[in-house]
């Protein structure tokens, strides 16, 4: 890494433009899912079958899907899935990786050459086979698709963590914090690991739009969030044919969200990491 | 200022945009327009009809190879594409004999005579084969060929259903035995070698109006006209099929001109109005049923034995929307085990309309009382998981969510349980369900013995995985299969559709009805209920006007 | 280098031996089985326990596991019963389908993320740096499935300028260049722009940190056109860790995409195996994790030599 010195503060924390947007966007869509069904008064799961693929109107926003649903109530439902999915299987990710990543690389010698090699062969196994193992025994559980996610994408950050860990530990801190005698595991969990926060920090807003579009794929797939429970991915592969028969209400509308969704993280997480 | 770089790389753009221009051109013809392409979701893995399970391997085999007995669209035999032109059925249904055509003969040359069929209807039996009859011979006696072109089965009881469901197009295929003869018969030697034999499954020898010309695994297959068949040739030269495993692009394909004919599923054909080109679109009955099996032994849903909760059930249950609404008109409601479009189906059976009233009413009656929104009785509130299989299937989730609806609107509360294919059939064999989604192919002649009759339980090879047991319908079945006479049969058989109507071993929900799309000038297509996927047949007949 | 390299095939096979292991372990915890998934749905479990016994799935796991393991030794990689064919048949059919697949979408990806990261790092902060960031970031984040139907439905229904699916036209056999090149077109498109988004910023990053570094700024201040720093210097060093990302593309180049292949009916490595996953096929599953695994590490290897060729830093020993 550069050893260039360090940036003015000044300069490091403007906001730009489209982080601002990203920001405002995950606040909205977040309260919205939140609260929005019970504030609107609209049910995800009350069927209307006389008013089945009902186009937008005075009383289904976003019009109803074939089970007569009001599509507005399943969106923001989906949201709360789709969201929750995202946001815990990246901390999971995250936490495995930082540990596996710091360790790895505070310690080095014969340990990091061992954890590096157990990647490469982790990277080895099929993921795809094991998701679908995975969600054939757990029955379609939520939680168990959060860690899933979370514990199939964990190697691309612990190697990041590992590259910030191995520069950090030539620091002076380091050095002074091992001359007063701190154990081994404080020094990497007290001291190190919140300098490398930054990195941290950004790699999982990263995490957080690529487990998003990981559920939207498994549910495409059949494996992630199963019906009847909504998530922006299942709504979308479940109006896939829709582009073709017209209800662009049922199409348009999870596609955007998600596209949304995932690109105001990625902006966030580009800030970020811009300006730390 | 731009460099050389940049600049080039803005050259390779443009060059990259005419090439792709000029492709444009070429690129719209992905085959000659004079040829039929039918598309389908899945390839034929192998063309063994008895090692390969497919319903495109089947669809291809049923055009290769020659039908010992054929079935019409009207599920009868149709003598003349038949092996066998003419069958005696004598000694009280007890004895056929086959009389084979002369002159037939495979696609290498030799000649196909009774000891290529003999060999098939016992090979078919080797229990160790993939996709065997189970080695039953409970009801074969002995099957021989008595001189070159004539067949005698003998069998130890009379049985109904044995031509059309054992010795049909939709059972026996006749395979060359002196291709594949090489072991005793019905040994293991002979299993292990056919089951592994991908020389005979990826180029078969056949004997039927049709032989693959090339086939690109997973991809694409032609067929040709064979010039050894012994019929009448079909009009056509070459038929094309192609593999497109995602539904929506094979809608795509249809709509840019890429095929020509494949299935229209339900959510499309909602629309299907909306296709460009010269189409036709047909619609016609499928011998396939949906209903609700329930496990008779489980101890959460003790109100399942109890006949009027079951009829209260199918009156709660909105069995027209989903015919008409989530299949889109792509199914017919279904009263009892036979759909209504067959012939052996009783018209005067009862039916369960929509009627969320009365079904409180009977359950109210049935001492199931409404509590907090979910009907107890003796402190057991009435709730089930309904299972069903395979995720990617919008129709099928439509359906459990609906029927969750209904149920929960008759106070019952049901989750829907959707698994992953295998780990649901995992769960059918080993009765792990309260209420399973299921799909039953049924034969051309009804026999429900192996799914109701009280003693074909799994543990005893049969596919009562919900253990029902009822004496009065057990005699009714065994009467239909065995009766002397095909009117006794059909008198039983009529008996058994009015006890099942009423004592409901399973929730009766829809009878599957295919649509397809064809171009408008073909002719001689065969819309057959026997289908082996969802697609017009009858290559053999098909012309453009 | 030899030494180095010979080191790095010795400690491949303990890897690969891990990888199979691990495979074989988790193909028996799933629920369901081939024979189950052979015998189909009308199996009755007497059928479905006939073909347990035939195809030696009765066997306690650590003898499965030593007979195909030595059946490997031997060039063997099994039978597909439900397939119908040699696993190695199978995976020479699709194995060159999906590199053409992959390397085409890898090729055009690296053909536009590279000069526009160059281009966005040379004008870093215009209004053409932040719209191409802008749409690169919404290329990102589009789920692929999404994106391929809508190419299908604007490129090939629409416009019928493109085929909607398949290898090439069916009339021949012979290997149709423009033929293929149309049918790769959407599907190549699908993947590449998912993956030019993310590598355009790293290459555009991996630039801009490059130019701010005393060499480039003293080269500049000394009098050097702008350009001449970016390609000549900074260019290079900027490519370096831009070649071990490349070296993560290295298993889905050999292991293909599953939904693209779908959607596009391109018959080729994640397709098959998707469906042998789903079916069960221990047998493709297991030859086609040995075939990939061994791939990807004679891929890492070579990404690693290259690494030592371009930047002189660093040292193999």
């Amino acid at each position: 890494m550069t050893e260039a010195a360090e940036e003015p503060r000044s300069r490091r924390l403007r906001i730009t433009f489209v982080a601002a947007l990203g920001m405002l966007w995950i606040a909205a869509a977040a309260i919205a899912c939140a609260a929005g069904p019970s504030v609107l008064h609209v049910n995800a799961y009350a069927t209307d079958v006389a008013h089945a693929y009902d186009a937008p109107s005075r009383v289904h926003a976003l019009g109803t899907d074939g089970l007569g649903r009001d599509e507005l109530a399943r969106l923001l439902q989906g949201g709360r899935i789709t969201l929750s999915v995202g946001i815990v299987a990246a901390l999971v990710s995250m936490f495995i990786g930082t540990v596996y990543g710091a360790v790895s690389g505070y310690y080095g010698a014969w340990l990091d050459t061992l954890l590096m090699r157990v990647v490469d062969v982790l990277l080895s196994i099929p993921t795809l086979f094991l998701l679908l193992l995975l969600a054939a025994m757990f029955h379609g559980s939520l939680l168990a698709l959060m860690l899933v996610i979370g514990a199939t994408s964990w190697l691309g950050p612990a190697r990041l963590v590992r590259g910030e860990v191995l520069t950090l530990k030539e620091r002076l801190f380091v050095e002074a914090a091992r001359s007063i005698g701190a154990a081994n595991s404080r020094i990497i969990f007290r001291h190190v690991v919140p300098n490398a926060a930054g990195t941290i920090v950004t790699t999982t807003t990263f995490m957080i739009a690529s487990a998003m579009l990981a559920e939207t794929a498994l549910s495409y797939l059949g494996i992630g969030v199963r019906a009847p429970t909504p998530s922006w991915g299942n709504l979308l592969s479940s109006a896939q044919s829709d582009i073709f028969a017209g209800a662009w209400w049922l199409i348009g509308p999870p596609g955007l969200a998600i596209l949304l969704s995932v690109c105001a993280f990625n902006f966030v997480g580009d800030w970020l990491r811009e300006s730390t | 200022m731009i460099s050389a770089t940049h600049a080039l790389f803005r050259y390779a753009c443009v060059a990259l945009m005419l090439v792709l221009a000029g492709c444009g051109a070429r690129a719209a013809e992905t085959r000659n327009p004079n040829m039929i392409v039918i598309g389908w979701i899945a390839a034929p893995p192998g063309f063994n009809p008895y090692v390969t399970i497919s319903s495109a391997a089947v669809m291809i085999e049923d055009e290769i190879y020659a039908p010992l007995i054929d079935l019409g669209p009207d599920l009868r035999p149709r003598w003349d594409t038949s092996l066998a032109y003419k069958v005696d059925v004598t000694d009280g249904a007890r004895r056929y004999v086959l009389h084979l055509r002369r002159g037939v003969r495979w696609s290498d040359g030799a000649p196909l005579d009774a000891k290529d069929v003999a060999f098939t209807i016992l090979l078919e039996r080797n229990p160790l084969l993939l996709q065997s009859k189970g080695g039953d011979f409970t009801l074969m006696q002995s099957v021989r060929a008595t001189d070159p072109y004539t067949v005698e089965v003998r069998l130890k009881r009379p049985s109904p259903p044995f031509l059309e469901n054992a010795l049909s197009i939709e059972d026996t295929l006749v395979l060359p035995r002196h291709v594949l003869g090489r072991y005793p018969p019905l040994s293991a030697a002979e299993a292990s070698f056919l089951n592994a034999d991908a020389a005979f499954s990826q180029h078969p020898v056949t004997s039927g109006p049709w032989r693959i010309l090339r086939n690109v695994s997973e991809s694409y297959l032609i067929l040709e006209r064979s010039p050894s068949y012994w019929g009448r040739k079909p009009i056509l030269n070459q038929v094309a099929f192609r593999v497109y495993p995602q539904q929506d692009s094979l809608y795509a394909a249809v709509d840019a001109g890429e095929i020509d004919v494949t299935d229209i599923p339900p959510n499309l054909w909602r629309v299907h109005d909306r296709l460009r080109g010269n189409h036709r679109f047909v619609n016609w009955p499928w011998n396939v049923t949906f209903l609700l099996l329930p496990n008779y032994h489980d101890a959460g849903i003790p109100w399942i034995h109890d006949v009027r909760v079951k009829q209260a059930l199918m009156y709660a249950i909105d069995r027209r929307f989903i015919t008409q609404g989530i299949m889109s008109g792509q199914a017919d409601v279904l009263n009892g085990p036979i759909p209504t479009f067959s012939p052996f189906y009783d018209h005067s059976l009862r039916t369960y309309e929509y009627d969320p009233a009365k079904a409180r009413a009977m359950l109210d009656a049935a001492g199931w009382r409404m509590h907090g929104g979910v009907r107890v009785k003796d402190g057991m509130p009435m709730r089930v998981t309904l299972k069903t299989g395979g995720a990617t299937d919008a129709v099928a989730a439509n359906i459990a969510e609906l029927i969750q609806a209904n149920l929960k609107a008759v106070g019952i509360d049901c989750t829907p349980e959707n698994e992953e294919i295998q780990t649901f059939f995992v769960d059918l064999h080993h009765s792990r369900f309260q209420l399973a989604l299921r799909g039953l192919i049924l034969p051309p002649y009804p026999d429900d013995y192996k799914y109701y009759y009280s003693t074909q339980t799994a543990a005893n090879g049969g596919y009562n995985a919900g253990f029902y047991s009822n004496a009065q319908i057990d005699k009714a079945i065994d009467q239909a299969r065995t009766a002397p006479s095909p009117a006794a049969s059909r008198a039983a058989l009529r008996r058994y559709q009015q006890l099942a109507a009423r004592n409901l071993p399973v929730l009766y929900l829809y009878s599957n009805r295919l649509g397809a799309v064809v171009p408008a000038d073909l002719r001689g297509y065969e819309l057959d209920p026997l289908a082996p996927a969802a697609l017009p047949m009858g290559l053999e007949f098909w012309r453009r006007n | 280098m030899l030494q180095f390299v010979l080191r790095r095939l010795l400690l491949a096979i303990p890897t690969l031996i891990g990888v199979t292991i691990v495979t074989f372990v988790l193909l028996h915890l799933a629920p369901g089985g081939p024979a189950l998934a052979l015998a189909g749905e009308k199996a009755t479990p007497q059928q479905v326990a006939i073909i347990t016994h035939e195809l030696g799935l009765d066997r306690p796991w650590p003898q499965q596991y030593a007979i195909w393991l030595s059946a490997l030794l031997h060039g063997d990689l099994g039978f597909s019963y439900i397939r119908q064919q040699p696993v190695l048949a199978l995976i020479a059919e699709r194995l060159p389908q999906t590199l053409l697949l992959m390397g085409t979408a890898i090729a055009a990806s690296i053909a536009v993320a590279v000069p526009l990261g160059v281009y966005q790092a040379y004008r870093r902060n215009s209004l053409f740096d932040r719209t191409a960031s802008a749409a690169v970031f919404v290329a990102w984040s589009m789920p692929t499935f999404w994106f391929g139907t809508l190419l299908i439905a604007v490129f090939a229904v629409t416009l019928r300028w493109l085929p909607v699916g398949g290898l090439q036209t069916i009339d021949t056999t012979a290997f149709d260049w423009p033929s293929r090149f149309a049918h790769l077109t959407l599907p190549a498109a699908t993947l590449a722009i998912v993956s030019m988004a993310g590598w355009s910023r790293y290459v555009r990053g991996s630039m801009v940190e490059q130019l701010r570094e005393d060499y480039a700024r003293t080269a500049v201040a000394k009098g050097l056109p702008q350009h001449r720093v970016l390609f000549r210097h900074t260019l290079r060093n900027a490519i370096i860790p831009f070649i071990t990302l490349l070296g993560g593309t290295v298993p889905a180049l050999f292991g293909g995409a599953v939904i693209t292949e779908q959607i596009f009916a391109y018959p080729g490595m994640g397709q098959l195996f998707w469906q042998s996953a789903t079916d069960r096929d221990y047998a493709t599953l297991l030859g086609m994790t040995v075939i990939t695994a061994v791939l990807v590490v004679l891929g890492n290897l070579m990404a690693d030599v290259l690494y030592g060729v371009f930047d002189p830093r660093v040292r193999y020993d």
